[in-house]
């Protein structure tokens, strides 16, 4: 264990250039993961499962805008830097002056990339580094600016909004090079994720997830583990005609890095449409995951978890890069624990990618299991979609057993903490027109809570999972998804928020929840915790309801009709009873 | 059919009622089923009506309160019209972004809540020129009779067209209620669910 | 004269349906020869035992009048002579039907038999879907790179077995070529299987056998089988993208292509135009006909489809374009590159 906590400094340490080395370890948190490994794990220990109940609101601030905030905050030093969903203001707060504005850029996006973003307005963080902050803007930029001034430093465009593309992620550095992906697999997009040089803004490489090989940066140095990944043009040959061309696979989700091995590690989205007869095969190389080289972008291995998906289900959930000692008596592992929208919560070796375990961490019916042998997902023939179809009671639903939230990993418990949703669905497969500009789904869905796990009622939980053993070890229900972020902490406190707008911190090794504040409006955010210039632990979150099952409130939709926001609006029909819009941010600190 | 009646002494004045009754039922059916039914197979030429785009979008002006005009939608009370609407609804992709009139990218059509108005005038500009804030401009890629359909079928969404007119339950997965059995809302004028900071 | 007339035009009539690439009796499949056959020999077994019937009737008929004409004293009911020997008659003549019917049975057993769906590991799969009112064709392969899509034009190769699958995702519709098959229907949420082996090389007109609605008449198709070889390279071709436009004239047309309507309802393979609400156009330029087997493919004519497709068809779901006639002139350019 000790030997885990001191790895994760490691990590810590090399990755990231500390603005101030004299800064305590895990005083700052500069990338919306707090460090490349992902994690999510403080060592700050101030706020332990003892004094936890005390916590009280230090300062608060408005972000002036009301769609949902799925951002982390970064700290770095004694600012706080925070990106809003679209217009995509960044905010310099100075922790000195309780959060004063020291400075805000406005990237002035172009509005009508608010009728491309599938799932609301969302930015997921920004990163800093070597004196700038990274951000994303909805209509498909990469910008840099001076974290001092405030100034712009360099813009890239990346993305083009007339055939759906944009930019919702946190981008993340390497070894000074910002990398960024794409969203829009709802629109028909093709998947890519690109390395900008953090000083100039060009395009250093750019590797695009379907087409022939050199487009994929797949070459001689490409070893994947399983024989349905070896051969040539996977890309092309998988998909018919030039479905390819419009096939998904985008890299809207996490980025995470081993500095040993120097591989980086990131998911790749569900293949374009949702209607899956338009693109018969395995549609490589959507819904797995790449390890490539960030120097180059050439890829090194690929997993996939959905062979020919069929129900929405992305891979682009974060892999945390954590060394386990799976069984007792043998060295550690180096492995990637991976909680994947199918179900099924995977752990894999970072070094080959091979599949070492995947258990089912929510009821699933969609699928039988995954063969351990030839890596494939078996499906369920029972479920198996076809258009003018309905097919009843698929589980996971289509924002899965976990989607995009991102989970935490503590190397004191040795568990990991999952914020998810328990959600079964009713699917049928419609008629699909790609017309670029508009959204290519091809299928109409309506969510429910999962009827027999837990079966009362309830859409979300906050699951305590122990990945060597492969099972939960405890477990919260919550009304709505749990569509939040969550942090783990050295003082074995986690904490995470609800759509119903209540911020939690929880005994990371019983489960009890020790401590809740009602904060203005759902959170959908990402927590985290940091040191402040007085040499306090604080933990901040974003409130804000909104993302995909927050649409409902965020975009004043109507769910009387079930299927709308993509299937979500019968099941959120109650959300504007618990929540209105808002947008602030919260900092707590013990008194 | 005149074998058919019974010999009796009112068998002429039963005859002629018979024959009247006959004839009003005929009429009514046909002057009922006129406007409903009728199909116009010629296609509109795309996009060259004067009127619709001197459309005001609010009507607040200077000058004091005035009347504005409206411009009538062709199909309004057509029923094959509307279910043409319905289908180049589904085909021309508006159900990906606006659902079965719940909304999703684009806002609910189904509710009271119209930020770009309600008319039929409104409607048809909102999906001709497009909207600021994500609606594409599909002028040129619809014929003029194809977005007076669509404008039809979207006013039936939250029942604003006669109930005669409005289509029936769809062939798909269930999701919101047939437009024939919706209730009537009442268009109120709403501001776009954006951020509070940005320009409308 | 109308009764001089009228065997004449039946015998037109017969005739006409005896067109060789679309007619029952001009069989050119496997399958259509099994059921050509069937229906020729109950033809002659059946109309053999017609005019027999015919006949038997007439001849009692003018027998029972001579026999009014010399009228007997009615004879003793329990004597009639002749009712054992009707009863006997009666009887072989049943057997006679029976055994007839059963022949009949057995014919039709073994014509069943060639054309029900047979599991051939080396048959062509096609997927039709009805559409109102076209056709949409997918070709199936294992490998699903060589997967490709087509409109209201078949072209297959003698001697293989194709297996069709029907669907259709709006009404029910009924694809007839007669010279290669009888009709199936394509029923909403039933697919169906329908299989036939061609025998010799020709093009083969069918149509939509169900009423579908107000352009039912006009949903025809046409199937073309060649030569295994002639085959491969049309399917080669037919796999391709679109060839890009060369001159200017193609290159605006390709433009209003992609600016107007057209880009709402057709794709072209190596654009960005990739809907399917209409037929897919990558290769329109190589078919014989336009708007499911309704008109010639002609430049004149592909002009006055688009321009006016309310007058060819109309309730057809293609909308009058009213393009200027340079912009049409171009478009028409760029179609017409598409092989």
């Amino acid at each position: 264990m000790v030997f885990a906590l001191s790895l994760a400094l490691c990590h810590a340490l090399k990755a990231q250039a500390q603005p101030n080395p004299a800064r305590p370890p895990d005083a700052d948190w500069p990338i919306a993961a707090k460090d490349d490994s992902n994690m999510r794990y403080s060592t700050l220990n101030q706020i332990t499962a003892d004094n936890v109940h005390s916590l009280q609101v230090a300062w608060t601030f408005g972000t002036g805008v009301n769609r949902g905030h799925e951002g982390a905050p970064i700290v770095v030093g004694s600012t706080m830097y925070i990106i809003t969903p679209y217009p995509n203001y960044l905010y310099a707060l100075d922790l000195k002056q309780s959060g004063q504005i020291k400075w805000r850029f406005e990237p002035k996006p172009d509005a009508a990339s608010q009728g491309e973003a599938c799932c609301d307005h969302v930015a997921r963080g920004c990163a800093y580094d070597d004196g700038k902050v990274y951000i994303n803007t909805l209509d498909g930029q990469t910008i840099a600016v001076d974290a001092e001034s405030g100034h712009e430093v360099w813009r890239t465009k990346l993305g083009d909004i007339h055939i759906g593309e944009t930019i919702t992620m946190a981008p993340i550095v390497i070894d000074g090079k910002v990398i960024v992906g794409n969203s829009g697999s709802q629109l028909g997009v093709r998947g890519w994720i690109a390395a900008l040089d953090g000083k100039t803004g060009k395009v250093v490489w750019r590797a695009y997830n379907t087409g022939p090989d050199s487009d994929c940066l797949i070459g001689p140095d490409f070893h994947p583990y399983y024989a349905d990944d070896k051969g040539k043009d996977l890309g092309v040959t998988t998909w018919p005609g030039e479905q390819w061309k419009i096939g998904g696979a985008t890299v809207w989700g996490w980025i995470s890095y081993d500095p040993q091995l120097h591989l980086l590690f990131h998911g790749t989205g569900d293949p374009a449409s949702w209607n899956s007869e338009v693109r018969k095969g395995p549609n490589k190389w959507s819904s797995g995951i790449f390890a490539r080289d960030p120097d180059t972008g050439q890829a090194k291995w690929f997993y996939q978890y959905t062979v020919h998906d069929l129900y929405g289900h992305d891979g682009i959930n974060e892999s945390i890069v954590v060394d386990l000692v799976l069984k007792p008596g043998e060295p550690k592992q180096k492995v990637l624990l991976h909680a994947d929208r199918n179900g099924y919560l995977y752990v894999l070796n970072r070094e080959t990618g091979q599949v070492i375990s995947a258990n089912p961490f929510v009821r699933i019916t969609a699928y039988k299991g995954v063969d351990l042998k030839t890596g494939h997902i078996q499906f369920n023939p029972d479920k198996k979609p076809e258009v003018g179809k309905t097919i009843r009671d698929i589980a996971p639903a289509a924002p899965g057993g976990k989607d995009w939230q991102p989970s935490a990993f503590s190397p004191r418990t040795g568990y990991m903490y999952l914020p998810h949703q328990t959600l079964s669905m009713d699917f049928e497969e419609i008629p699909v027109n790609y017309i670029a500009g508009t959204p290519y789904v091809g299928a109409d869905a309506k969510f429910y809570p999962d009827p027999q796990e837990p079966g009362d009622g309830s859409m979300g939980a906050f699951t305590a999972w122990d990945p060597v053993a492969g099972k939960a070890v405890w477990n919260i229900k919550e009304r709505f998804p749990v569509w939040c972020g969550t942090v783990a902490t050295a003082g074995d406190v986690v904490f995470y928020g609800t759509m119903d707008a209540w911020f939690k911190a929880v005994d990371a090794r019983s489960g009890k929840v020790l401590w809740k504040f009602k904060v203005d409006s759902g959170i959908v955010g990402q927590p985290i915790t940091y040191l402040g210039p007085d040499g306090k632990q604080y933990v901040a979150i974003l409130s804000g309801v909104g993302g995909w099952p927050g649409s409902v409130v965020s975009n004043d939709l109507d769910p009387d009709d079930p299927v709308s926001d993509h299937g979500f609006g019968g099941a959120m029909r109650d959300l504007p009873k618990y929540t209105a819009k808002g947008g602030a941010l919260y900092v707590f600190a013990l008194p | 059919m005149f074998s058919l009646y019974p010999k009796s002494l009112h068998r002429s004045r039963v005859r002629m009622g018979g024959r009247w009754c006959v004839v009003a039922v005929a009429t009514t059916m046909l002057l009922c089923g006129c406007t409903r039914e009728k199909r116009k197979f010629s296609g509109g030429e795309p996009n060259s009506n004067a009127a619709v785009s001197s459309v005001r979008l609010i009507d607040l002006q200077p000058g004091g309160a005035q009347p504005v005009s409206h411009v009538d939608n062709p199909f309004e009370h057509n029923a094959y019209a509307t279910s043409e609407g319905k289908r180049l609804y589904s085909s021309y992709n508006c159900a990906s972004c606006h659902a079965h009139g719940g909304g999703d990218i684009g806002p609910a059509l189904m509710d009271d809540k119209w930020i770009y108005g309600a008319s039929p005038e409104n409607i048809y500009a909102s999906i001709m020129e497009g909207r600021p804030n994500g609606m594409p401009s599909f002028r040129g890629h619809l014929t003029e009779d194809q977005a007076w359909k669509i404008v039809a079928y979207v006013r039936s969404m939250s029942a604003q067209v006669p109930q005669g007119v409005a289509p029936n339950r769809s062939d798909e997965m269930k999701s919101s209620p047939a437009e024939n059995s919706k209730k009537k809302e009442n268009p109120a004028p709403a501001a776009p669910p954006t951020s509070g900071e940005q320009p409308q | 004269m109308m009764r001089c007339i009228s065997p004449f035009l039946l015998a037109a009539l017969l005739v006409s349906g005896c067109a060789s690439n679309h007619s029952a009796v001009a069989p050119a499949s496997r399958e259509a020869h099994a059921i050509s056959s069937l229906w020729w020999q109950f033809f002659w077994v059946l109309g053999i035992i017609y005019i027999l019937v015919v006949a038997t009737v007439l001849i009692c008929r003018f027998k029972s009048r001579r026999d009014r004409a010399n009228i007997n004293l009615p004879q003793p009911a329990d004597s009639i002579p002749g009712e054992s020997k009707t009863h006997r008659v009666i009887a072989i003549l049943t057997g006679v039907s029976v055994v007839i019917l059963l022949g009949l049975l057995v014919d039709d057993l073994f014509a069943s038999r060639v054309l029900a769906p047979k599991n051939d590991p080396g048959a062509l799969n096609l997927t039709v879907t009805g559409h109102q009112w076209w056709w949409e064709i997918e070709y199936g392969d294992q490998d699903p790179s060589k997967v490709f899509q087509t409109a209201n034009e078949i072209h297959i190769p003698v001697g293989r077995t194709i297996s069709f699958t029907l669907r259709s995702p709006d009404v029910i519709h009924s694809l007839w070529v007669p010279s290669l098959h009888g009709k199936k229907d394509l029923v909403p949420g039933h697919p169906a299987t329908l299989v036939l082996r061609a025998e010799k090389p020709g093009i083969y007109w069918g149509q939509c056998a169900e009423f579908c609605g107000a352009q039912h008449a006009n949903m025809g198709l046409l199937i073309k089988a060649e030569s295994a070889s002639d085959f491969a390279v049309w399917e080669d071709a037919a796999r391709k993208s679109a060839v890009a436009p060369m001159t200017d004239q193609q290159k605006h047309g390709q433009q209003i292509f992609l600016n107007s309507t057209c880009v709402m309802c057709h794709a072209v393979s190596g654009t960005i135009a990739g809907s399917h609400n209409g037929p897919e156009l990558t290769h329109l330029a190589s078919r014989q006909t336009i708007a499911a087997g309704t008109l010639p493919n002609t430049r004149e004519n592909l002009a006055l489809w688009i321009q006016e497709p309310q007058l060819v068809k109309p309730g057809a779901r293609m909308p009058g374009t009213g393009l200027q006639p340079n912009d049409l002139a171009d478009l028409l350019d760029y179609l017409q590159t598409l092989k």
